[in-house]
């Protein structure tokens, strides 16, 4: 038979979490209206001990991560459909909803930033399904465009000067204007997606495996690195090994080979943001049996975009 | 379902900040697994793969141990990926996944003998 002394005891241990609770997401965990309305927060972590990760609204992932425990509702590999609109590059159409995975928890917090979860697209389904890459419909060629919104590709002409900073795919095909993946996002995610700190070498041109070529840039939307990747810088800056780990769902064993996007039986090269070092010509990718590559800046290939929240 | 800590949880969880050295005694209640009322993680989650083990059968270390050396120990080879895949006492602990070597709910709280079969079988150290 429960005694009073139990329900005063459980009654503090609720206040207790809900100061807590309260505290972890910036409060003050001192006032009491601030605690009634994180009650609701706190029953529905507690209630949505089923829920899984795609039932959840970016609004309560980004709090959940902002208070720094996200690892303790969520797991490496959950998934989240989010549906993209729009055309990125060229004529990459998308319209459809693509699930995006979680790479890490406060992945290499020190240098990248706290309490921010990773995520990188995509998979063709919510479970099961096929790991994809955006591509567009000069996959795997060379083309000559120029324009500002163009192919799937790390560069408009065949150079890596500037290494990931300098990058078209950085700073139009990711993080453009109305043509790029992040226009493509709901207005939901965009609204809690983070800016990130990576390191990368950021110099390029051929000028070999220098330190002070890696530095950082401030991105809302990027792709993994060679390192990050595969846990090995191959042709890349040996130094970015320094400043970036590879992520835990890599590093789990997880398959890093991707399939097309819009043609799932199909398998697709991708980039890494990390260019080669030995020349001013090619970035370094995986190939569809899971080799590394080393791919001329111009080639359209696939891309998988990341970000955090 | 009783729980037990089987690596040090030294961080915040849903409740606040912890401390658990291992060995500590927790609960789970509705889905969350609790340390004296308060909440520290879904049972679900990665905090709860790494560092709590299912413990109604008194081998929550040993289960913890085993369930962490298979999972989050030296990544597993391209051979023992293989291995992980064609193996049916194993595969059915392994994410519906066909290219993703994430082992489910059911592994981390699966029998104590199972998981030194799955061990010996994928020759994890």
């Amino acid at each position: 038979m429960a005694t009073l002394g139990g329900q005063v005891t459980a009654f503090n241990n609720i206040k207790r979490t809900q100061q807590a609770f309260a505290a972890g997401l910036g409060g003050s965990g001192t006032n009491l209206t601030e605690l009634d309305n994180f009650w609701g927060r706190i029953e529905s972590v507690t209630l949505r001990a089923s829920a899984s990760l795609n039932d959840c609204s970016w609004d309560y992932i980004s709090k959940v991560s902002q208070a720094g425990f996200a690892d303790a509702i969520w797991s490496i590999g959950d998934r989240k459909g989010v549906t993209l609109s729009g055309t990125v590059g060229k004529d990459t159409a998308l319209s459809g909803t693509y699930y995006c995975y979680i790479l890490g928890f406060n992945h290499n917090a020190a240098k990248e930033g706290n309490n921010l979860i990773h995520f990188e697209f995509g998979f063709s389904a919510l479970s099961g399904g096929t790991h994809i890459a955006f591509v567009d419909s000069s996959y795997d060629t060379i083309q000559g465009d120029t324009s500002t919104n163009t192919y799937l590709r790390m560069n408009k002409t065949r150079t890596n000067s500037g290494g990931w900073s300098a990058s078209t795919m950085r700073n139009y095909t990711l993080n453009g204007g109305t043509k790029s993946f992040y226009a493509a996002f709901p207005a939901d995610l965009k609204a809690v997606v983070k800016t990130i700190t990576k390191y990368t070498d950021n110099v390029g041109n051929g000028s070999g495996s220098v330190a002070s070529n890696v530095t950082a840039t401030t991105d809302k939307l990027f792709i993994v690195s060679c390192f990050e990747l595969r846990g090995q810088t191959s042709s890349g800056n040996s130094n970015e090994a320094s400043y970036q780990q590879q992520y835990q769902y890599y590093k789990n064993g997880n398959a890093k080979i991707r399939k097309k996007h819009n043609a799932t039986g199909t398998g697709s090269k991708f980039y890494t943001r990390s260019p080669v070092v030995s020349n001013g010509a090619q970035f370094l990718g995986l190939n569809v049996t899971d080799g590394g590559l080393t791919i001329y800046a111009e080639a359209c290939e696939g891309v998988s975009p990341c970000f955090c929240v | 379902m009783k729980y037990v800590v089987h690596r040090r949880f030294k961080r915040k969880g849903i409740g606040g900040e912890f401390n658990l050295p291992r060995g500590i005694k927790c609960e789970e209640v509705d889905g969350t697994i609790c340390y004296q009322g308060r909440p520290i993680c879904l049972n679900t989650s990665q905090v709860a793969k790494e560092h709590f083990a299912a413990n109604n059968d008194g081998c929550g270390l040993q289960r913890g141990d085993l369930t962490y050396a298979i999972a989050f120990g030296t990544p597993l080879t391209e051979l023992q990926q293989n291995i992980a895949r064609d193996t049916p006492s194993i595969n059915r602990y392994i994410r519906d996944d066909c290219q993703a070597i994430l082992f489910n709910d059911s592994f981390f709280h699966a029998p104590i003998l199972e998981l030194f079969s799955i061990k010996a079988k994928l020759g994890v150290k």
